[in-house]
């Protein structure tokens, strides 16, 4: 009965007893040292807990206010355009996509521009739901906000996260992003700017096309989304499209990640290309022939000014047109090189150049937009600088550039090599933002570590970490897969996978980790 | 439970002729979850039930303007109850995001068979047990950083005690299985009956009796051993 005691005394010195029991517990009491001495301890614990209920830390709310705010946005977005890929059931009216990343495309826009300089993007305090001006527009013709009212606008005008744009039928549009980016928005289009900032980058499109020259800004990701696909971007030259029943991906130089709705993700590699089914999300992948990975080139060479390519540009993806349009961009490698540079990887030479504007200055401005392929002086001077621009924060843009990217709020990241944090805390940081798909990868299951959301990233770290060449990236990818597991309590998983990493990486950085916990089994 | 919520569903937002009875008290009152709040809260001090109903109304059409509002009228009680919950400060802000971002996903799924503010625990209580399950595995986490002592203008050595207090009651829940922690804290620190927490986790009124004395009892030996320890 101690433990009916027990239940009493507490409810005793709570004051939960009614008189006449508590009557009886008092007059146990009086015979009961042990009891009183229960009792103290009882009163010990509540005494705590009543002073433990005015505790309360002061919490930063302000990157949550910015998340829920980027998530109510897309679905807004979304639920807006009244495109659920569920429902795109065939009629899938030419919500194609194409994109393609052309880097300095801005050097053809030099003739059309009226923008005016572009002002620092001051990162003002996030505003509640949506976050600063984040975008320019350059280019305006037809161009209209999609909101309450229709509003048209104009060059000039500053966008902000949750913005829709469309255009009208023969309308088009030129935008800035604050990480260096540029998008056109081609006729009868409608794009919706989720998330602009600086470090990340997520768009929807929701029907038409766009095209888009994503910076070498290093950034947490740059993905966009049509149909409930979504596509992260880092630079390389591919095109999604949509087809009779699906949307295709083609990747001509690089990899890029695949996410459709609800399942899990893939990469899509140079030379290859894969059509999703939207009705049943099925995937197929298949090799990309050699005419349209020329036509892409073609594409992409023609609104990019070639390739400042400081050192060779890779030429694992074939046939190439001249000048071959790395969008890698080949420019000064710092120190992340170890990382960038993947055996294998086609913009192999990835150089992490915080701002994509110190590249812009090599090029001279162009007549007219995609008109013809620009021959790029391989200057020394503004490699250099974007070399120095690793480490500094904004590049003194010496250029010529027509468009001043000066005051480019580019991540200071210092070049450091990317932590493989055992500690389930990568998230928050002082690690250096990858640039490139897998890293992104990467950072993102590890982050979903942490949050127990990391199921949707196990295919693709078993593809990473069965991949030799990947090097550290695999040996990453392998723990991560077995603390993904174990998170999701399947040891025996777990267990297989420290198992496979031991074996391959017997004296690696996470030996000892997979030794313990095989040994806790 | 009372149907009412029903006909609340097939009104229209604004609609002022529900035919609803009026609620009597089976939505809990904010004063009964919150605690005490020295912290400057920018949500007003009653967010009935059936405000927070109708905004998840508004927000299953559509209205997320109306899920940020919810947002900002229960994250306060969220934070604090994932706090003692997991009873650390790391990762709070994550487990907050977290739970909202859980909670948009769920909202279509919220048909009024329960109050929201149950509901809502629900989330946070799925939140909070997997962040503890992913703890326990990882003993060697580095240990939390003592908690920002909240800067209360008139008291601020009160607030370092309240801090103080609150660290030994977290060690001492670590004590406790997570069953018996969450209804311990639920009854013990966040102030909710046990009929409300037998609707949160899915159990019933004398499952959380009995686990409610056996944390109890635990809790006080818990207490007791980490007090004498530190005497000692």
């Amino acid at each position: 009965m101690m433990r009916h005691d027990e239940t009493m005394l507490w409810q005793y010195a709570a004051r939960e007893l009614d008189s006449e029991d508590a009557r009886v517990v008092q007059h146990h009491l009086t015979e009961c040292p042990d009891c009183q001495e229960r009792l103290a301890d009882v009163r010990t614990a509540q005494g705590a807990l009543k002073a433990a209920r005015a505790s309360m830390p002061t919490l930063d709310y302000s990157e949550v206010d910015e998340t829920i705010g980027a998530v109510l946005a897309l679905r807004s977005a979304r639920a807006h355009g009244k495109r659920r890929w569920y429902v795109a059931a065939g009629g899938l009216v030419a919500v194609g996509a194409a994109l393609m990343a052309f880097g300095w495309y801005q050097q053809r826009a030099g003739s059309h521009r009226e923008v005016e300089p572009v002002a620092a993007v001051a990162a003002a305090p996030p505003a509640k739901v949506t976050t600063t001006a984040s975008a320019t527009v350059e280019q305006a013709n037809g161009l209209t906000r999609v909101g309450a009212e229709q509003q048209r606008v104009e060059p000039g005008a500053p966008l902000h996260s949750g913005d829709v744009l469309k255009t009208a039928a023969g309308g088009q549009g030129l935008m800035r992003l604050s990480d260096g980016s540029r998008l056109k928005l081609n006729a009868d289009s409608q794009l919706a700017l989720t998330r602009v900032a600086a470090d990340e980058v997520a768009l929807h499109l929701e029907r038409g096309t766009v095209l888009v020259g994503a910076s070498h800004a290093r950034r947490k990701g740059f993905v966009i989304h049509s149909q409930g696909l979504m596509v992260h971007v880092v630079g390389t030259t591919f095109s999604v499209a949509t087809a009779p029943g699906g949307i295709e991906v083609a990747v001509a130089e690089g990899r890029v990640a695949v996410e459709p709705p609800g399942t899990l993700p893939v990469f899509v590699n140079a030379g290859q290309k894969a059509r999703f089914d939207t009705q049943r999300w099925r995937m197929r992948r298949e090799r990309l022939p050699t005419r349209a990975k020329a036509e892409l080139m073609r594409v992409a060479a023609s609104v990019e000014p070639a390739p400042l390519a400081v050192a060779p540009v890779p030429a694992s993806g074939g046939a190439r047109h001249e000048p071959p349009p790395a969008i890698a961009n080949t420019a000064a490698k710092s120190e992340p090189q170890a990382r960038a540079v993947e055996p294998g990887r086609t913009p192999a030479v990835a150089a992490t150049v915080p701002t994509a504007p110190a590249a812009d200055s090599r090029a001279p401005a162009a007549s007219s937009p995609e008109s013809e392929p620009l021959p790029v002086p391989l200057l020394a001077s503004p490699v250099e600088s974007v070399q120095a621009a690793a480490t500094a924060t904004n590049e003194p843009e010496p250029s010529s550039a027509p468009e001043e990217w000066a005051a480019m709020p580019a991540p200071a990241a210092a070049p450091a090599a990317l932590p493989v944090a055992p500690a389930p805390n990568a998230s928050r940081p002082a690690e250096a933002l990858p640039d490139d798909v897998e890293g992104i990868f990467l950072m993102r299951a590890e982050r979903a570590l942490t949050r127990g959301t990391c199921q949707r990233y196990l295919l693709g770290l078993d593809e990473l970490a069965a991949d030799a060449k990947r090097g550290e990236r695999a040996e990453r990818a392998r723990v991560l897969r077995a603390r993904c597991f174990d998170a999701s309590m399947k040891p025996n998983e777990a267990s297989g996978e420290y198992r496979k990493y031991l074996e391959r990486y017997p004296d690696g950085r996470f030996a000892e980790e997979a030794r313990q916990i095989l040994s806790d089994q | 439970m009372p149907r009412e919520f029903e006909v609340i569903t097939s009104s229209c937002v604004g609609n002022e002729q529900l035919q609803k009875p009026p609620l009597e008290a089976t939505f809990v009152p904010a004063g009964a979850l919150s605690l005490h709040r020295i912290t400057e809260t920018t949500a007003p001090p009653t967010a009935t039930e059936l405000k927070l109903v109708r905004l998840v109304e508004r927000v299953q059409r559509d209205d997320l303007v109306a899920f940020d509002e919810l947002y900002r009228l229960t994250r306060d009680d969220v934070a604090r109850t994932l706090y003692h919950l997991v009873g650390r400060r790391a990762e709070l802000e994550d487990l907050v995001q977290e739970t909202y971002l859980k909670l948009l996903k769920a909202v279509p799924s919220y048909r009024g068979q329960s109050r929201f503010r149950t509901f809502l625990y629900g989330v946070c209580t799925n939140v909070a047990l997997m962040q503890l399950r992913w703890w326990r595995r990882r003993p060697e986490d580095p240990v939390d950083a003592p908690p920002d002592v909240v800067a209360d203008g008139a008291d601020p050595e009160s607030a370092a005690q309240a801090a103080e207090a609150a660290r030994l009651v977290h060690r001492a829940l670590e004590k406790l299985s997570a069953k018996k922690r969450v209804v311990f804290v639920y009854h013990e620190l966040c102030d909710m009956g046990p009929e409300e927490i037998a609707e949160i986790t899915g159990t019933t009124y004398n499952t959380v009796r009995s686990r409610l004395y056996s944390a109890r009892a635990e809790f006080t030996s818990a207490m007791s051993r980490m007090v004498e320890g530190s005497a000692a």
